[in-house]
């Protein structure tokens, strides 16, 4: 602006200086810039006046500058909220550690602790093959041609290629235990049965 | 000199140091003090309700509160604040549904201060009245010229500053000044104060004491 004083300002130029220049907001040098230019235009002269009359009036009624008693209270408000807002996230600083981590820490000992007790017994052997207990083959009494060669042997008879419906159909017997009690305790029982096996 | 006035004189650097590292309930009253009313008059004109632009207002310095230690002064603390001020109020406006305007359309408040204890029930009532016009008046302008103007003549900001605030360069700025204080000075010679206004023309702008405000 320094050089302005001595240079011609065009009117558009003038019109964005004229608030300035009416609430002697310019330096003395920009001011004089203006005055002078001024002088070709005469309307904006009247312009300036009537600025300075219109905004002299309004800063009369007050009203532009007393905002501040509506915010007078402002900062004992605002530094009550601050401190209550402090306190409360004093409290929620550990709402996030109970609710989420203490379950995430308790999951994570659990499965630490399931993982390192069945690493201890882990067996040895590959795992059973469930596709052969899920068939629906029967699995024979897995006592019957055991307590059956028990009952031959005691009895002295010699055991049949094919015992387990022989012996199961015996007559007068209903449990199995009964013929082997039989067995045991009388010593011809077999022999007995045997020669009327056919 | 006492810690108080040691403090309100201190410089924005300073006041932001003592935040950070020092009395931060001291620093922060200060902190406040210093800016409430900048604060507070942005929010009022994008709210136009008192009671509103308190609320905002304690947002905004709450916020400001939450992230002073990560403020880097790139900008000045005016700007920085006109920034979460405008944000808030935005944000206040989209929660309401509902822009400023609704409110003027609103009786004026019944427990608005008087603005003087020297002043007539008569007179307050006008001058709350003329308030309300005003703001309207402020607020029918494009909001850049009515930024520039509350920021330029009423805030008494430089054009620099003005335009970090709203980012808009400062030929841009000069130009919306000169849009808006002609709009409002023909607004008011025009409309429903243009008698008291127009008085104005003929007494160099000085109304007598306590003058009324006629319609």
């Amino acid at each position: 602006m320094g050089t302005r004083a001595n240079t011609s300002i065009s009117r558009a130029e003038l019109e964005l200086l004229l608030p300035d220049y009416a609430f002697g907001r310019l330096s003395a040098e920009e001011a004089a810039a203006v005055e002078k230019a001024l002088r070709e235009h005469p309307d904006l002269c009247a312009e300036v006046e009537m600025l300075r009359a219109v905004f002299h009036r309004l800063e009369a009624i007050g009203y532009l500058r007393e905002q501040e008693h509506h915010c007078s209270m402002l900062s004992v408000q605002v530094l009550n909220r601050w401190r209550e807002r402090q306190a409360s996230s004093s409290q929620q600083r550990w709402k996030p550690v109970l609710t989420v981590l203490l379950p995430a820490l308790g999951l994570a000992f659990f499965a630490l602790w399931w993982h390192s007790t069945q690493r201890g017994k882990a067996p040895s052997s590959p795992e059973p093959n469930l596709e052969w207990v899920a068939t629906d083959q029967a699995e024979p009494f897995p006592y019957t041609d055991g307590i059956l060669t028990f009952a031959y042997w005691s009895s002295g008879i010699p055991p049949l290629s094919q015992p387990s419906p022989s012996v199961l159909s015996l007559e007068g017997t209903e449990d199995i235990s009964e013929v082997v009690i039989d067995a045991i305790a009388e010593p011809e029982f077999g022999s007995r049965h045997a020669s009327q096996a056919p | 000199m006492s810690q108080l006035t040691t403090l309100s004189l201190a410089s924005d650097e300073e006041l932001i140091q003592e935040f950070r590292q020092g009395d931060r309930e001291r620093a922060a009253a200060q902190f406040v003090r210093r800016y409430q009313r900048f604060v507070y008059s942005v929010a009022y004109r994008y709210l136009g309700r008192h009671e509103d632009a308190q609320d905002a207002a304690q947002e905004v310095f709450l916020r400001a509160f939450e992230n002073l230690h990560r403020f880097q002064q790139r900008s000045s603390i005016r700007t920085w604040l006109y920034r979460i001020t405008v944000r808030v109020a935005l944000g206040m406006l989209r929660q309401q549904k509902r822009s400023a305007w609704v409110h003027w359309n609103d009786a004026f408040s019944e427990d608005e201060e008087p603005t003087s204890p020297s002043l007539s029930p008569e007179h307050i009532h006008e001058r709350q009245e003329f308030e309300h016009y005003f703001h309207r008046l402020l607020q029918s302008l494009p909001e850049k010229q009515r930024e520039t103007f509350a920021l330029r003549y009423i805030e008494g900001l430089s054009y620099e500053e003005i335009s970090r605030m709203l980012g808009t360069s400062i030929g841009g700025l000069k130009a919306n000044y000169f849009l808006a204080v002609r709009k409002i000075a023909k607004a008011l010679l025009n409309g429903p104060y243009a008698e008291y206004f127009r008085q104005a023309l003929n007494t160099n702008g000085n109304p007598s004491k306590h003058e009324h405000i006629p319609r």
